[in-house]
């Protein structure tokens, strides 16, 4: 080891340190400033944004150079949060006046830089009408998965039931993370996303090719929307061989079912999987339908510790359900008799409680977890 | 000759160690920014709205905590999250903690079948609050954290736990912020570490941290930036690589699922968290399922860090008594490629250096020395090498620092110059001193310890000590 050099590296690391802990330092200085710069505009404009909003005008030679000022949008879309009526409308005209779209337009087109795009769409989704619907679109297919997330924001904004198909499309090529939410965006779009959500699931149950993850989030964003309009296709889902897309459908139909979905719950609760009979035992509960009562009945005792709450509560909802819960108490199976007292909110002190708990008494079973390796199963069944 | 080769070998680790951890600041630097940009844009707030973030049960082990417990449950239940569940586990408490909380919660025993699949001390009952909360009590007999918090993993109903301490105060969104990663990944994420930060000086009100500050004295600034150099320089880093070998028991998001496969948390065990997490990757790898465990820098929660040295000095002494154990528990893991970039990185690192290092400063204490007295060190080299792995030590305290600027926090420049500062003098006495008592860790227990008995201040004190 060659001590001049052993020296010279010494010299570089701590002329290093001292500019780095100088740099900091200065940093430290630049940031405080920055931030009581950005603090000082902002209460500008939430005050003068108040001011607008309280007298329902707008004042054109005050509002100059707004535009150009990013801490105005973020105050802006602040209140667009929180106003509605009038004071919306007077917001609008803001928004008009100060030409803000053309401008954020301008820069979502005119940047390359995904920071400063994304700002920009970000922004417009919060005043987005029907004149961005071409925007929004193109920029479905942009390279950035978050630009295009926001541009189908901006689509479920305007309420625009034809871009759906387009959407659809967007989720089977995008990542799990972006697709989720990309299923949330569908939610937005309310009712007329229905009819297209429908003929999705109906056509993908024939198609090999579709992911079955892909139409596990069609059938939670349809049951989200809760539209009768879905119900058909949900109860064709019951037959998915997927296991995820069956509890999913028996989910959604708890929202978008009706008495004719019942008989169809009535057979998934005889599912091979323990999490679909879960979730046709929750649906069948929110239904609370008499048809019901006995099959829940009987799963009270079944296998899976899920399935038997799950039908406890569903008993707990419904008159006569509460009645062959009573009669579930007095029954030899303690697991039955423990999801019965316990959904009857009947307490340890009470005198049907001394029979003893199930956990004591009864030999431990193996949790239904353990009978999937899927643990994302679980998850999506609880969320 | 032969002293003066060791201590060139001693001088070298010390100047390799440093660098591996510059390294590692630099990695880590490169995946905070990625995740500043993803969680920057990701809106976190339309989460709440939406049910792709599955539902969490918080686990919160309580043992003989009656002045601070009721404040944490109200602490928990303003977090920002669409569906959670709080467990508090009461462990046997000697003093009024269970009638506390039946006074402040309006307990009601109820039967509530649970799962045995972990297996605990008895529950001698559990609760439900009449309140509109979903809060339970388990009341079961004394067993230690690790039991409790097994106990409270086998009544929770979701499918997935967060384990973490009373006495720590969680952002509002810091649920959201770690699920987030479990969003992105629900098949191969089985777990998610925190970001913990010492709320010492910090004003606390209402449960939340409302002003973060750095500490007043220079013992609890120290702490501050050796955690910052392990959260903020460090963790990213391994997490990027899946090589991250502890989530830390103030605050870890678990799979239930892999959490009860793996058997829980091992009682008895004083660093249960660093064992959980290894445990969970020798597990993942053995059954050879793809699988992440992840860090989120952005879910910050906060814990109160010791304010006397003989707190500190009980506290290091565990840690790295719970370090030895699992070193000796999962030597046979190291440089195994079967275990991946956690066997061949970010395990042979906690060994190599975390376990190590102590061993062979303390030797460097002696040899230097003995060397210099006896004239065969060969100061030209020796001495150089020493700077140098002062400066880059001193450059990774101040990159911590910088990576922390992401953040935010401690915006003001003269908290800052004080970090800087003590990032010069902490070589200076601290460090002697907490590698002392990491070789004392490694002699024979003079006594039991039980649930890491570290006398709090308290969140409201400390506040109010400014």
């Amino acid at each position: 080891m060659n001590p001049a050099v052993l020296l010279t590296v010494l010299i570089v690391t701590a002329t290093l340190s001292v500019i780095l802990s100088v740099g900091l330092f200065s940093i430290k200085i630049l940031h405080r400033n920055h931030i009581r710069a950005i603090g000082v505009r902002r209460a500008h404009y939430i005050g003068a944004l108040g001011e607008i909003v309280a007298h329902n005008s707008v004042p054109v030679n005050e509002i100059a150079g707004w535009q150009d000022d990013p801490v105005f949008f973020d105050a802006l879309v602040d209140f667009l949060d929180i106003v509605a009526g009038d004071e919306r409308s007077t917001l609008d005209q803001l928004v008009g006046k100060l030409d803000l779209r053309s401008k954020l337009a301008n820069t979502l087109e005119g940047s390359r830089l995904p920071d400063k795009r994304l700002r920009a769409l970000s922004n417009l989704v919060e005043i987005a009408d029907a004149s961005l619907r071409d925007l929004f679109t193109v920029h479905l297919a942009d390279s950035v998965p978050e630009v295009r997330f926001q541009a189908a924001r901006g689509l479920a904004r305007i309420g625009d039931p034809e871009s759906v198909a387009a959407i659809l499309d967007l989720m089977e090529s995008e990542d799990s993370w972006v697709a989720a939410r990309l299923g949330d965006v569908l939610v937005e779009f309310g009712k007329p996303a229905v009819p297209s959500l429908a003929r999705y699931m109906l056509l993908s149950d024939h198609d090999a090719r579709r992911d079955p993850n892909m139409l596990r989030l069609v059938v939670r964003s349809a049951g989200l929307i809760g539209d009768f309009g879905a119900e058909q296709a949900l109860i064709a889902m019951l037959d998915s061989p997927e296991p995820l897309i069956r509890a999913g459908a028996a989910s959604a139909l708890s929202e978008a079912g009706t008495p004719a979905s019942v008989p169809a719950l009535i057979n998934a609760l005889d599912d091979s999987e323990w999490i679909v009979r879960a979730r046709a035992a929750d649906a069948l509960g929110t239904l609370s339908d008499d048809r019901a009562v006995e099959p829940l009945g009987k799963a009270l005792q079944d296998e899976a510790w899920w399935v038997r709450q799950d039908a406890a509560k569903a008993l707990a909802s419904h008159l006569g359900g509460k009645r062959r819960l009573i009669e579930a108490m007095s029954e030899g199976d303690p697991f039955a008799r423990d999801a019965a007292l316990s959904q009857l909110g009947i307490g340890a002190s009470g005198s049907a409680a001394r029979g003893g708990r199930s956990t004591e008494t009864a030999p431990a079973r193996t949790h239904p977890s353990s009978q999937t390796s899927d643990s994302a199963l679980e998850s999506d069944v609880m969320a | 000759m032969i002293l003066n080769t060791l201590a060139i070998v001693l001088l070298i680790y010390a100047v390799t160690v440093e660098l591996w951890l510059l390294v590692s600041a630099l990695v880590s630097g490169y995946s905070l920014r990625r995740d500043r940009f993803i969680s920057k844009y990701h809106r976190i707030e339309e989460l709440l709205s939406s049910d792709v973030v599955p539902p969490v049960s918080i686990i919160v082990p309580a043992y003989n905590e009656e002045s601070g417990i009721a404040q944490s449950i109200r602490s928990m239940q303003m977090l920002k999250y669409p569906k959670i569940e709080i467990i508090v586990v009461n462990d046997g408490s000697t003093d009024s903690t269970l009638d506390r909380l039946i006074a402040d919660f309006e307990l009601v025993e109820e039967v509530v079948p649970y799962r045995t699949d972990i297996e605990t001390e008895p529950i001698r009952a559990v609760y439900r609050s009449r309140l509109p909360i979903s809060l339970i009590i388990v009341d079961k007999v004394n067993g230690g954290k690790a039991d409790a918090l097994n106990a409270g993993t086998n009544v929770a109903q979701y499918p997935y736990v967060l384990l973490t301490d009373a006495d720590v105060i969680m952002d509002q969104y810091c649920v959201l912020r770690a699920m987030r990663h479990i969003v992105e990944d629900r098949v191969r994420i089985v777990a998610v570490g925190g970001n913990i930060r010492p709320v010492n000086g910090c004003e606390v009100a209402f449960g939340r941290v409302i002003e973060p500050r750095v500490p007043d004295t220079k013992f609890e600034q120290v702490q501050l930036l050796e955690y910052l150099r392990s959260f903020v320089a460090s963790r990213p880093a391994s997490s990027l690589v899946n090589a991250l070998p502890l989530i830390s028991g103030a605050l870890g998001i678990f799979q239930r699922e892999v959490l009860t496969a793996v058997g829980g948390m091992t009682t008895g065990h004083l660093g249960e968290d660093l064992d959980l997490t290894m445990r969970i990757h020798r597990h993942m790898r053995d059954i050879d399922r793809p699988y992440r465990i992840a860090y989120a820098p952005d879910c910050v929660a906060w814990t109160e860090v010791p304010t006397t040295t003989e707190i500190l000095r009980t506290q290091r002494i565990r840690w790295h008594r719970g370090l030895t154990r699992a070193v000796r528990d999962f030597l046979p893991m190291t440089f195994r490629p079967k275990y991946g970039t956690l066997g061949m990185l970010g395990w042979p690192s906690q060994v190599l250096i975390e376990f190590l290092a102590p061993i062979v400063e303390f030797a460097g204490w002696f040899v230097l020395p003995i060397a210099f007295l006896l004239g065969v060190l060969n100061v030209p080299v020796a001495l150089p090498m020493l700077g140098i792995a002062f400066c880059v030590g001193v450059i990774n305290s101040v990159l911590a620092l910088y990576l922390d600027e992401e953040y935010g926090y401690f915006n003001s420049p003269t908290e800052a110059t004080r970090l800087i500062g003590l990032a010069f003098l902490e070589n200076l006495g601290w460090r002697q001193r907490t590698v002392w008592w990491r070789i004392r860790s490694m002699l024979p227990a003079r006594r039991r310890h039980h649930w890491g008995e570290m006398k709090r201040v308290g969140v409201g004190n400390l506040a109010s000590r400014k």
